[in-house]
């Protein structure tokens, strides 16, 4: 290390001490509020494991009485016998998520590098609107987009799902924030050796922005899973139907006399295992650092 | 830097669809919005007069003054109503109770939550850059109430802050200290006071929004180049100064980001409050303590039919707009003053 | 900047066009055709549209399909959108772009919004008309339960059908059949018997310990956390309305306009100066400050029957569309009536939804639709859809048909719990009981959530009826 040069070897041991009690220090942090996060997904899951008879006491014990696994399978036969496949929906769900996603990701990409890279008249003004936009409550854009999606006749359809949803000003503003970090050398470099913008684009400032772009990819596929209210509009049979409408529905009672809780928390849970797998496989990508190869001195 | 380039075209040709999309989907229920909350007298859809009400372009200009009668004929009132454009609808929103309380309720809560869990996130974040071992462990932990149903995250905290045995209550009770009524009646007389539910709503706000947050900064943190925490490390840099005078600078943009982004979605605040609360802004003894302006545009909107119920919803995000637009451009300028890239 | 106005230019003539385009002068008339019309054509298309929600879909295609066996040439065409808000949202907005369904099903102030369009049309055409094929006779709508006629009949003051029936409930009193029978207990009828009932239920459990009953759970470990109490009441909004009307008092009232024209936005609040509507709520309150009953929201719940299952309480007014969520009582458990307050004021609430018929559809396609409502509401099919789903059949003679009786007395297993409730409800449409109906019009919902908040308030926070009500008022106001 640097500090064996110049340190004598009692400094060289209390910074060594103290060294491992920041480290200590951190871990007992994170750990203490890594057990706040976690108990809403515990309870999740322990909701999933009770009995009905358990769920109706006025105080509820932290652990399940009885681990009652066959809630899970129960969950699925419920939503069967109501002709209501999870798997159709997680089908649905995946198709609507990944065609949202990737449509997404190009424009995202294309209008960040518009935002960041490029020089044009009223660009700053552009992003401005941009950022307004985000700024009127979805809520209102619901009635006029759903107005426009039927006035095409597109409802109960896959397209309806994912049109609306292509362009996210969320991505945009983020994606180009990392973009403009890019050293304007290296753009200048680039622009030496005779690379074209769009080429610039596509060999330095995507790979450049790699843990960005995978972060936008989470979340996006994040958003199609959570979706509920537009799907619920959209949708005119259950076999369009998304992961969410499936679990907000099926569980509960046409007349609203009763939510069968266990059930639709094992269904939650269930629901939400592929995407911690999709985290877990991408998240490296968030990990590794970004190596400058570019700039020497 | 760019300034001497013209790229017209190239902006064109990358940025058009998406400006296809957004006139559609975005600018086009705007300015929809725009207008309606300049229509008075508008029911949905009605343009011309039926049975039951009054159509808006057939009576442009006109007041129509309409009798009331009750079930034996009797007349107990009558309604005047203006029909065509003019601020009426703004008047009649400053003038309601209810959008007040909204607003000032959505300025306490973006005071109180945004700094706070910003700098929540931050903090977490540095930490988990800075363990090398088991910091994939902690990311996945820290990304668990992301892909936790909403449902069950709201069903937590109404058994965590139920007044009766619940969890929190009774660690209370346990340490020899009274029970509180959080969210819900306590007994006659003791009700929730706006202090604990504010409490309580915040905490579930900066629960929901840390893995997003720490998402972003990770991600950021992790694209800051080695060198500079190299070149501080010879310097003998404090871990203070190197966060103050090294992180947040080479992380500004994030952090501005963040930020904003944070404001903006704090301003709307609206699904939270229902979680907490079950449907409602608040405790049953005051079930519009904590109500949101975009609470209220969608208490207008779900009486969409009713007569002038779109309007009032339209003038209401047409304020709020504004309001946050204000906040943001003065955001925007810290931005340009303060953010590295 | 020129580029920008120009934008705005186009955005407004387009908001205009689409705006003026949409924007068809309504009209609700139509034609009846002839049987021989509607045979003649090969294929008429017609969509009937509903919320998803559990074995309803089955039991609807089944119906379609026996329908299909006389009218092959009509495909009913079934569209399911989420819950009942979505679907009217969703119906409010494809109405103004042109594209309503042909059927939908609907609560009253949901078809008072379609009715500011008059996108729904009057039925009298359909039951007035000549032909035996397609209309009622008198006898045939008297056979309906007057209640659920009424309910779709307040809109003018001709008593037009803007609707017929189609999912009804209403609630009933779930008991635990092994407690009342063991302590040799009746089951009240009256809100007199249920406070008697209740004393004596108090003097029965002080003794009893955990697990000495098995249909009792913990009991005494439940009274010693103030968490018994002998009876509740699911349903706060439905409370409120039905302890007024069954104390004489007013709830809201309609405002009409010129013409005998039911205004369908606006209504009037009369409750909160109507002294019988206090006088019920007090009365509730002081059965509440008795720990007689109360409801869900005093022990932060929603639902009676999750406590009802581990027997924290003994009696539940509930729907009668909730059967399935008692099936894990710890007790035995049968159904009765509600109770009363006194024998001239039986009245107990209608829920559910009925069927419309909208305005859009072409003449055709409303005979179409007409005749699937027929088909529907035969009192074999209204009978078949009640034992089917667990709502009410709409029609008095079902009552009487073979297989329902059958079903009274001999349920199959998968029926077992509707058939106990049905049972119960019988005595609604036979012993004097009246369905009240509440006027609808465009948000008056929003008036029965805030009162439940109303209730809540009065019972489990006990603050004064008169400001109850008024806070209540208050929050409906603008």
């Amino acid at each position: 290390m640097q500090q064996d040069l110049f340190m004598t070897d009692d400094e060289k041991r209390r910074y060594k001490v103290k060294k491992v009690f920041t480290k200590i220090g951190i871990y007992i942090f994170l750990i203490i509020i890594a057990l706040f996060i976690v108990i809403p997904f515990y309870w999740m899951v322990a909701t999933a494991l009770r009995s009905t008879n358990e769920l109706g006491k006025t105080s509820i014990s932290f652990f399940p009485e009885v681990w009652h696994w066959e809630n899970f399978p129960g969950a699925f036969k419920f939503a069967a016998d109501r002709n209501a496949s999870f798997l159709r929906f997680y089908l649905n769900t995946i198709i609507v998520g990944a065609a949202t996603t990737i449509l997404s990701m190009i424009s995202v990409t294309f209008a960040a590098f518009s935002f960041a890279r490029l020089n044009f008249k009223g660009r700053d003004a552009l992003f401005a609107i941009f950022i307004a936009t985000m700024m009127i409550p979805g809520e209102i854009f619901v009635i006029s987009n759903f107005s426009t999606i039927s006035a095409w006749g597109l409802n109960n359809t896959y397209t309806a799902m994912v049109l609306p949803f292509i362009v996210d000003v969320f991505y945009i503003f983020f994606l180009r924030q990392t973009f403009k970090q890019i050293p304007d050398e290296l753009y200048f470099a680039a622009k030496v050796d005779g690379t074209s913008d769009f080429k610039y684009l596509f060999k330095v400032m995507i790979p450049m922005a790699k843990a960005t772009l995978t972060t936008i990819f989470i979340l996006s596929m994040m958003g199609t899973w959570n979706a509920y209210i537009w799907p619920n509009l959209v949708a005119t049979s259950p076999d369009m139907y998304l992961v969410s409408n499936g679990l907000l529905t099926i569980y509960r009672d046409i007349d609203g006399t009763g939510t069968i809780l266990n059930y639709q928390m094992a269904a939650a849970t269930m629901v939400t295992v592929p995407l911690l797998i999709v985290f877990l496989l991408l998240k490296k990508y968030i990990m590794r650092g970004v190596s400058r190869s570019g700039i020497k001195g | 830097m760019l300034e001497y380039k013209n790229d017209k075209w190239k902006a064109l040709l990358a940025l058009g669809p998406t400006l296809v999309l957004m006139a559609i989907f975005t600018f086009y229920p705007i300015f929809n919005t725009f207008f309606t909350s300049f229509m008075e007298g508008y029911t949905f859809n009605v343009w011309y007069d039926t049975r039951y009400a009054i159509g808006w372009l057939e009576h442009f200009g006109e007041t129509i003054v309409r009798t009331e009668y009750d079930a034996a004929g009797n007349i107990i009132g009558e309604t005047s109503t203006f029909v065509g454009l003019g601020i009426g609808n703004f008047v009649r929103l400053f003038k309601d109770g209810t959008f007040i309380k909204a607003l000032k309720n959505t300025a306490i809560i973006v005071i109180v939550s945004v700094p706070i869990s910003v700098i929540i996130a931050l903090l977490i974040s540095v930490a988990l850059n800075g363990i090398g071992k088991l910091q994939g462990f902690f990311q996945t932990v820290y990304f668990l109430p992301y892909v936790t149903n909403t449902i069950a995250l709201g069903l937590v905290f109404s058994v965590m802050f139920a007044s009766r045995s619940g969890l929190v209550n009774s660690l209370l009770v346990s340490l020899g200290m009274e029970p509180v009524a959080w969210i819900s009646s306590l007994g006659t007389n003791n009700n929730p006071t706006y202090a604990s539910a504010l409490f309580v709503l915040t905490l579930y706000t900066i629960w929901n929004g840390l893995a997003f947050k720490i998402l972003v900064f990770l991600s950021g943190l992790q694209s800051i180049d080695k060198q500079y925490y190299q070149a501080a490390q010879i310097d003998n840099a404090s871990r203070w100064r190197v966060f103050s005078k090294v992180t947040v600078p080479l992380l500004s943009p994030m952090i501005a980001y963040i930020t904003i982004t944070s404001f903006i979605g704090s301003f709307k605040t609206y699904t939270h409050v229902i979680s907490v609360f079950n449907g409602r802004y608040g405790p049953a003894s005051d079930p519009n303590m904590l109500i949101t302006v975009v609470g209220y545009i969608y208490d207008a909107l779900a009486q969409m039919s009713a007569m002038g119920k779109l309007a009032q919803a339209s003038a209401a995000a047409l304020v709020l707009f504004v309001i946050i637009l204000l906040i943001t451009l003065v955001q925007l300028w810290v931005n340009k003053k303060k953010v590295h890239y | 900047m020129k580029k920008f106005l120009s934008f705005i230019v186009v955005l407004f003539i387009t908001f205009a066009l689409v705006g003026c385009g949409g924007g068809r002068r309504p009209s609700a008339d139509y034609e009846v055709l002839t049987m021989e019309e509607l045979r003649a054509e090969e294929n008429i298309d017609i969509t009937f549209r509903i919320p998803f929600g559990d074995n309803i879909q089955e039991v609807i295609n089944d119906i379609i399909d026996s329908f299909n066996e006389e009218f092959p040439n009509i495909t009913v065409n079934l569209e399911v959108i989420g819950g009942y808000d979505e679907m009217k949202d969703a119906t409010i907005i494809h109405i103004g772009g042109g594209k309503a369904p042909t059927l939908a099903v609907g609560y009253p102030d949901h078809f008072a919004e379609y009715l500011i369009t008059e996108s729904i049309i009057t039925l009298d055409n359909f039951i007035n008309a000549k032909d035996p094929e397609i209309g009622y006779t008198e006898e045939e709508i008297n056979d309906f339960l007057p209640g659920y006629l009424e309910e779709n009949r307040q809109f003018d003051a001709d008593g037009s059908f803007v609707g017929l029936p189609f999912n009804k409930s209403t609630e009933a009193l779930y008991y635990n059949k092994e407690f009342f029978d063991e302590f040799e207990l009746n089951v009240p009828e009256t809100w007199a018997e249920v406070e008697e009932v209740s004393a004596e239920i108090y003097e029965i459990v002080a003794d009893i310990d955990d697990g000495e009953y098995s249909f009792l759970g913990d009991i005494a470990s439940n009274l010693a956390a103030d968490s018994f109490l002998p009876m509740m009441y699911d349903s706060t909004g439905n409370l409120f309305t039905t302890i007024i009307h069954q104390f004489d008092g007013i709830y809201t009232e309609p405002i009409y306009r010129a013409g005998g024209i039911t205004d369908v936005q606006e209504g009037r609040l009369t409750f909160n100066e109507n002294a019988k509507a206090k006088e019920a709520l007090t009365y509730m309150q002081e059965l509440a400050d008795k720990d007689y009953l109360n409801v869900p929201e005093v022990w932060e719940g929603n639902y009676g029957s999750n406590f009802f299952i581990n027997s924290q309480i003994l009696m539940n007014v509930g729907s009668t569309a909730g059967s399935s969520h008692y099936s894990n009582s710890i007790g035995e458990w049968a159904v009765a009536p509600i109770p009363y307050y006194d024998a001239d004021h039986k009245f107990v609430i209608q829920q559910g939804t009925n069927i419309a018929i909208f305005s859009q559809a072409s003449d055709l396609e409303k005979l179409a639709a007409w005749l699937f409502i027929k088909h529907a509401l035969t009192p074999e099919n209204t009978a078949y859809f009640a034992m089917g789903t667990g709502y009410m059949p709409v029609r008095a003679s079902s009552y009487e048909l073979d297989e329902y009786v059958e079903f009274l007395e001999n349920p199959a297993p998968s029926q077992v719990n509707t058939s106990k409730v049905h049972k119960a409800t019988a005595e609604y449409s036979s012993g004097g009981w009246n369905y009240f109906v509440d006027p609808a019009w465009a948000g008056s919902s929003k008036v029965r959530a805030e009162v439940g908040t109303a209730v809540t308030q009065i019972l489990v926070n006990k603050i004064d009826v008169s400001k109850a009500f008024a806070d209540a008022v208050g929050r409906i106001g603008q």
